[in-house]
């Protein structure tokens, strides 16, 4: 018998195993405590949230929102975290009944509205993730109007250094 | 031709080894499983969410017994664990010296952070 072959062979095959074993454990610890804290949908949501608060009261649209409003006092935004790089967005678009655009505004991360066209056809991890909702708010001469808010958020958070 | 006593030899080094890769996979496991980073991601993003969730001029406490509990551990003062930067939104958990997580929030509040050793008091103006 060849025991000096044999053992060569059995060091090697073992050398193979631990380094199939130290990957696969090393991997799977790497993925399941280094997976991200997703809240971006929470984001959206509270933008969405707090956007229809400052917008619409009692059921009825502000009615100094085609005049005075201003989106950063009125909703107690902070100016600078809607600023080019930002990771937020807001969007409110009024429209009658029938679909005919009245009024839209928008604040923050302009490309977010494509990215969230493109998430409601497609799902896509490192784009932004919205929410979006319709109300029937009364108006003026006893019409209705609809408002559609949508919020979006891609704030990651990040590691930093001391 | 290998004797008796090298056979014995390589069998002892094949286990030694064998014995210090172990050792070296649980203490990488152990580390991870203790990961500070986790913690800090978790709880920058949750005091940002309540801040955004909040109205001016209300206060919310939440338990912070866990993270406190790292950083002991860590010998890292507890009144440095949470730090808020009003002038850029962001909060800053951090249980080492080295760093810590960020995380914005968007509203425009003027937000104060105390750590009592077992609550976190955020107060938002």
């Amino acid at each position: 018998m060849n025991k000096k072959g044999d053992e060569k062979v059995m060091g090697l095959w073992w050398f193979f195993v631990i380094i199939i074993i130290t990957l696969g454990i090393v991997g799977g610890v790497i993925i399941y405590y280094g997976a991200d804290v997703d809240v971006r949908a929470i984001e959206s949501r509270m933008l969405l949230d707090r956007s229809y608060d400052c917008v619409i009261e009692n059921g009825f649209l502000k009615r100094e929102f085609f005049s005075s409003f201003d989106f950063y006092e009125d909703c107690d935004m902070e100016i600078n975290q809607f600023n080019e790089g930002s990771e937020f967005f807001v969007k409110i678009r009024i429209e009658n009944m029938s679909g005919r655009l009245i009024e839209e505004r928008k604040y923050g991360q302009m490309s977010y509205e494509e990215d969230c066209e493109i998430v409601e056809e497609v799902s896509a991890d490192k784009l932004a993730v919205c929410m979006t909702r319709s109300f029937v708010v009364s108006a003026e001469k006893g019409e209705k109007n609809r408002v559609i808010i949508t919020g979006a958020s891609n704030q990651k958070g990040r590691k930093v250094g001391f | 031709m290998k004797g008796k006593s090298g056979l014995i030899e390589s069998g002892v080094i094949f286990i030694i080894l064998n014995i210090i890769f172990f050792i070296l996979l649980s203490v990488f496991i152990f580390n991870m499983s203790g990961n500070e980073l986790v913690y800090e991601q978790t709880y920058s993003k949750q005091v940002a969410l309540i801040v955004d969730s909040a109205k001016p001029n209300m206060s919310v406490s939440i338990d912070v017994t866990k993270i406190n509990e790292i950083a002991k551990e860590n010998e890292k003062n507890i009144e440095e664990v949470f730090f808020v930067d009003n002038e850029n939104n962001k909060i800053i958990v951090s249980l080492n010296k080295k760093g810590g997580y960020e995380y914005r929030y968007f509203s425009d509040y003027n937000v104060s952070l105390s750590n009592d050793g077992k609550y976190l008091n955020i107060i938002i103006k």
